[in-house]
């Protein structure tokens, strides 16, 4: 894969926003000696997949994957500093194909070492942490300046930040409240039958509503309470805008909360809590020592769905006024200008994938030893 | 001690145990037996309360356990499930001082605690301390439950079917290993089992329950030579007279046995012999090598009446194979009296020395109790 990605086309430059881009190869850019020392790092990794099992070539794949991005990178920077002239100061280059393939194979190939490395989870984390970190260096010193969604952003500076943070504090909001209502309800459905199943009806029917359409159907209830009673009106509550935006995506990530603590529950077997009972502890030693320890890594990964599904539906919050990064997105989508819409989504994957795997560590940190298929 | 005065549960129109009354002495061993669904599991759980009684009264050592606060009650008592039930996300050890750090002890004692237990069990504390519960075996498991069970010292125990999901093998395994170590620990145990033969082993008195009541309450040896009545007779199947053999221990029944060494076989065959001892041969050491065994010139009874002199010739034994421990019980002596067609067996020490013998006539005598 890498060596088609070489021949396929690298760049591209326009020379202003909304003008039709020209594509170039990594061959035909000008570049010296980047294009080689890419040739060669994807050649190794050709070998090394050729070159059987092993913690050795592991380790080398996961070496060989870090150091084709981080080869990737700088050529593209440096393709955009040839490409963008004194002669075009409205000009802009973005990465096309070939990019993208390359830094896809970064992925498969990190990924598909870690996926069965016996490494600690922090070490996992931190050469996984180790790609988006290059990323931060590279815009920090200023070197994909010339990139669209760079400038994209250099133009919206302070709209950009102000809405990164709306965007997750409607998120965490949001995921904060499903916790809060979540658990209880899932500790209820399994402690007391009957209500098991009106629970579960309710939490999944949301589920099966459209987000669009479940924003939609906030306005108007909410904006009949707000009439109603001052007081609501008096504390911010209207048809749209943050209100309404929180209390859908609450309601849509109460379903894995719910869905999880349920399960975490009802797998802890029947023996554990006689045993647990029979030797003597108390109401709250029994949570202490046996439910909570069981339960925590798994309603734990139900609060990580959670908060993955919430930053990426927060999006659609923007089409009702209440903000976030879905504002460049339809922005973007509303004058036609692709790499404002890219330059919405990309933060938006990078906090749902940062959020995921931090997650991810913390459960693998909370589960208790006995429980890990693979101990360290 | 554990008492029971007319104890009853119920629920709603079911009645699992049916006005039950029974007393454990301080240092017995008593087990519950009976089939499934009879009340066995319900009848333990009152004791400690995992069951409160629907009426009655049940008492240990004269108070009554309604009166008790229940979490130090059952710390008071050890408790093995079936199923074992041990915590999946804890070590070995963790498991085993569960109790001692429900009461407060120091880490460092309580593992201390387990490393003993774990030795006491027969399990090697450096190997085993730090598993995990997934990583344990059926039987190691079911030994670590038990370990736990005794980790904070209690004078009482709770065993519902202790043994019961492993192979025979290894439950003959376990169930030895609890004898030695209640003859060490002197607790007082009801123990839950549908399995009769391990209720005859380990047992000091049997409580056999039907429908939710108790239908005889006796020794073991009493059962299978006296049921009460056709239900228990049936429970206990025909061949009672053979394991009621098991209750009685070969110790307790060695005669003095006729033995002689190897060189003297030739002299003894010239002698006059007129009744027909079983005369055990002696090899180097005193280690039993054979039996002697008349020979005759004619055929057998006609050549004995005559007043013909008898001659005798060494048949080889193996000791292993014939002899029986001192310890070993009544029925393996007559398994192996049947196995060899002799009139007795030898006891031996642990050398293959001869200590004494065990006569067919003892046992038929002892058989004549059964009814
Ligand atoms: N929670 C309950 N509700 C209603 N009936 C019950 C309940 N628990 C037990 N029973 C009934 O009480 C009776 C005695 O049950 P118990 O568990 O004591 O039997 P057991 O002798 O231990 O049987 P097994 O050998 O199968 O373990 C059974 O008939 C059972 O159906
Ligand atoms: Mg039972």
């Amino acid at each position: 894969m890498g060596g088609v990605a070489l021949l396929l086309p690298f760049i591209e430059f326009k020379p202003n926003r909304v003008a039709e881009g020209e594509a170039f190869h990594l061959w035909s850019i000008g570049l010296t000696w980047e294009p080689w020392l890419l040739a060669a790092i994807v050649l190794t990794a050709l070998l090394l997949g050729l070159s059987g099992e092993g913690p050795r070539v592991r380790a080398g794949k996961v070496a060989v994957g870090i150091a084709l991005f981080a080869a990737t990178l700088p050529a593209a920077l440096r393709a955009g500093l040839i490409l963008v002239t004194d002669q075009t100061p409205f000009g802009r280059v973005g990465p096309v194909s070939g990019f993208w393939v390359l830094v896809l194979a970064t992925f498969l190939i990190v990924e598909g070492s870690l996926r069965t490395a016996r490494y600690s989870p922090l070490l996992k984390g931190a050469i996984r942490a180790l790609p988006p970190t290059i990323v931060i260096l590279a815009l920090a010193t200023g070197g994909l300046d010339s990139f669209a969604m760079v400038q994209e952003y250099v133009n919206r500076a302070d709209r950009f930040s102000q809405e990164l943070v709306t965007h997750l504090r409607l998120a965490a909001g949001a995921v904060l409240a499903a916790v809060t209502a979540g658990v209880p309800l899932g500790l209820l459905a399994w402690k007391r039958r009957a209500f098991e199943r009106p629970v579960f009806a309710a939490v999944n029917t949301i589920q099966t509503v459209p987000s669009l359409a479940l924003f939609g159907l906030m306005i108007a209830p909410l904006a009949l309470l707000s009439r109603q009673f001052p007081l609501l009106r008096a504390m911010g509550v209207q048809g749209i805008g943050t209100a309404p935006a929180l209390i859908a995506l609450t309601l849509y990530a109460l379903l894995p909360i719910v869905r999880n603590t349920y399960t975490s529950l009802s797998v802890i077997p029947d023996a554990v809590i006689e045993a647990g009972s029979g030797m003597g502890m108390n109401r709250y030693q029994l949570l202490r020592l046996v439910e909570a320890p069981l339960s925590i890594p798994i309603i734990l990964s139900g609060i990580r769905t959670s908060v993955v599904q919430a930053i990426g539906n927060t999006t659609v919050a923007a089409l009702i006024g209440a903000g976030g990064l879905g504002v460049f997105v339809f922005q973007g989508l509303g004058q036609a200008a692709p790499d404002l819409i890219v330059m919405g989504v990309i933060p938006i994957i990078v906090l749902a994938v940062l959020v995921d795997r931090g997650l991810a560590v913390l459960i693998a940190l909370v589960t208790p030893a006995g429980l890990r298929k693979d101990p360290p | 001690m554990i008492e029971f005065t007319g104890v009853s549960k119920r629920y709603g129109d079911t009645v699992a145990v049916d006005s039950i009354s029974l007393r454990v002495e301080a240092g017995e061993v008593c087990v519950l037996i009976g089939p499934s669904g009879c009340g066995k599991t319900t009848t333990l759980k009152m004791v400690n309360r995992m069951l409160n009684a629907s009426s009655g009264v049940i008492t240990i050592d004269g108070r009554d356990v309604a009166s008790l606060p229940v979490e130090q009650l059952r710390r008071s008592i050890g408790y093995v499930i079936q199923s074992v039930g041990l915590l999946p996300h804890l070590s070995v050890r963790d498991n085993i001082a569960i109790v001692p750090r429900l009461n407060g002890v120091d880490r460092r004692t309580r593992y201390k605690r387990a490393d003993e237990l774990l030795d006491l069990i027969g399990l090697d504390p450096a190997q085993y301390r730090l598993k995990y519960p997934h990583e344990l075996s059926g039987g190691e498991a079911q030994r670590i439950g038990v370990a736990r069970a005794l980790a904070a010292d209690p004078p009482i125990l709770l065993m519902d079917e202790p043994f019961g999901a492993v192979d025979p093998l290894n439950r003959e395994v376990l169930q030895t290993e609890f004898l030695r170590l209640q003859r060490a620990l002197k607790k007082t145990v009801m123990f839950v089992t549908h399995d009769l033969d391990e209720a005859i082993r380990i047992a000091d008195t049997v409580i056999l329950i039907k429908d939710g009541r108790i239908v005889q309450h006796a020794t073991p040896e009493q059962i299978l030579a006296r049921p009460r009545d056709q239900f228990v007779r049936d429970f206990v199947g025909k061949d009672r007279a053979l394991k009621r053999l098991s209750c009685f221990a070969v110790r307790d029944y060695i005669r003095q046995a006729r033995q002689i060494s190897q060189q003297d076989v030739a002299a003894y065959s010239n002698g006059e012999h007129d009744e027909e001892p079983v005369v055990w041969v002696n090899g180097p050491a005193g280690v039993l090598v054979g039996v002697l065994q008349r020979i005759t010139a004619q055929s057998g009874a006609a050549a004995l009446s005559a007043g013909a002199r008898a001659s005798f010739r060494m048949i080889s034994l193996k000791p292993e194979d014939v002899g029986v421990a001192p310890m070993s019980s009544m029925k393996e002596a007559l398994s192996r009296l049947l196995g060899q067609g002799m009139r007795a067996v030898p006891v031996l020490d642990e050398r293959n020395c001869i200590i004494g013998e065990v006569r067919l006539p003892d046992i038929e005598e002892l058989n004549q109790a059964v009814l």
